[in-house]
């Protein structure tokens, strides 16, 4: 039996929001639930985890300005908002993808055409 | 680092458009970014220098007009994305780039060799059985290749596609590898109810469940792989008043 699912989701709101997925609950039917709405930003549309931290989120912040999120979630068994423990300049405009290593956080700034890794 | 490239379409390519960024899991020598970009029709192949810094080395051809959006390199010995395990031996063959093309709704084949060997077009294909011509609107947007398990021994490639003129929404479609890593086969498509799914991931056990989101509606909904993996049956959803513009996810451990 498969206990209750976290999936965080990316938006085109200034929000990430935190949903409950539960494959077998009590009532028979597979449910979908919000649990929390965490506040970053203009656009946050992509989301990468830490490698060695998977509690640690990153995202960026789809506009002209554009910027990197670093936000801290809790434990998986009782994870619900998260909180911003760390903003950039993503080096460009309108950032739509990340790829974070051990110490590196490397971003794709697809208007106007630029790959930015910073350290 | 600047990319300054131009392509066919004259609306969505007159710049470079750098739309993903991911390891290559094929290259057990050195750490190698794929980089597709929808604006000058290639996805770019980066290493490091010994300066640290990250420089082109080589790149893979798209259709023109193609736009490539997002990408998946896969070998014989089929690892976990963002795997660089290097006591494996280096595969000159049998590595493979699929390639989502945006602009034309498409799935793209290449030959991957190592490094410094320029890539093989082996073929394309829709990700629509029925598509309509170009301009149409639509646009391609994410594709997933799950690896294969005991509750899904088969191998599927699913991709999204987004503003199907279609009441019913926007469609997944699924190919098969059965043939072949180099001979993908559509074998169905999905009616999402969704518009304009940009985003969608697997999770769960054996990544059994899809969660898909339509940034322009229908909210959320989660789909469980039926039929080995050919279908995807909804199972859940939460609607666009309560989850507004969903544009991606991570299932969360």
């Amino acid at each position: 039996m498969m206990a209750p699912l976290t999936i965080l989701v990316a938006s085109y709101t200034d929000s990430i929001y935190t949903l409950s997925f539960d494959p077998a609950p009590p009532t028979g039917y597979p449910a979908l639930k919000l649990i929390a709405r965490t506040i970053v930003g203009h656009h946050p549309s992509w989301l990468v985890s830490h490698p060695s931290d998977t509690s640690l989120i990153f995202t960026a912040l789809e506009q002209p300005d554009g910027e990197i999120v670093a936000i801290k979630y809790g434990s998986s068994e009782s994870v619900t908002g998260g909180e911003v423990v760390a903003r950039a300049k993503s080096g460009g405009r309108d950032p739509c993808t990340l790829l974070v290593t051990e110490d590196e956080l490397i971003i794709g700034n697809v208007s106007p055409h630029d790959v930015d890794s910073s350290f | 680092m600047p990319f300054e490239h131009v392509g066919l379409n004259k609306a969505r390519q007159t710049s470079s458009h750098p739309h993903q960024v991911i390891f290559n899991p094929l290259n057990y020598k050195e750490d190698e970014l794929l980089v597709p970009d929808l604006g000058a029709d290639k996805v770019w192949r980066l290493t490091k220098r010994s300066d640290g810094k990250w420089t082109m080395r080589g790149h893979v051809d798209m259709e023109a007009g193609g736009g490539p959006r997002h990408v998946i390199a896969r070998g014989m010995l089929h690892h976990p994305p963002l795997s660089r395990v290097r006591t494996y031996s280096s595969l000159a063959s049998g590595n493979t780039l699929y390639t989502l093309l945006e602009l034309t709704s498409k799935l793209a084949v290449h030959a991957l060799p190592p490094l410094p060997a320029s890539p093989t077009p082996l073929t394309s294909l829709f990700t629509l059985s029925a598509p309509i011509p170009i301009p149409d609107g639509m646009s391609a947007a994410e594709i997933l290749l799950p690896e294969p398990n005991e509750s899904f021994p088969e191998t599927f490639i699913y991709t999204s596609n987004r503003n199907d003129p279609n009441p019913g929404g926007d469609t997944i479609a699924i190919f098969s590898l059965a043939a072949g890593d180099d001979k993908p086969e559509l074998v169905n498509e999905v009616r999402t109810g969704l518009t304009h799914v940009r985003g969608m991931e697997f999770g769960g056990d054996d990544n059994r469940y899809l969660v898909v989101g339509g940034v322009e509606g229908g909210g959320v909904k989660v789909f469980e792989r039926v039929d080995g993996g050919k279908g995807l049956e909804e199972v859940a959803k939460l609607g666009a008043d309560v989850v507004a513009s969903p544009t991606g996810f991570l299932w969360y451990c």
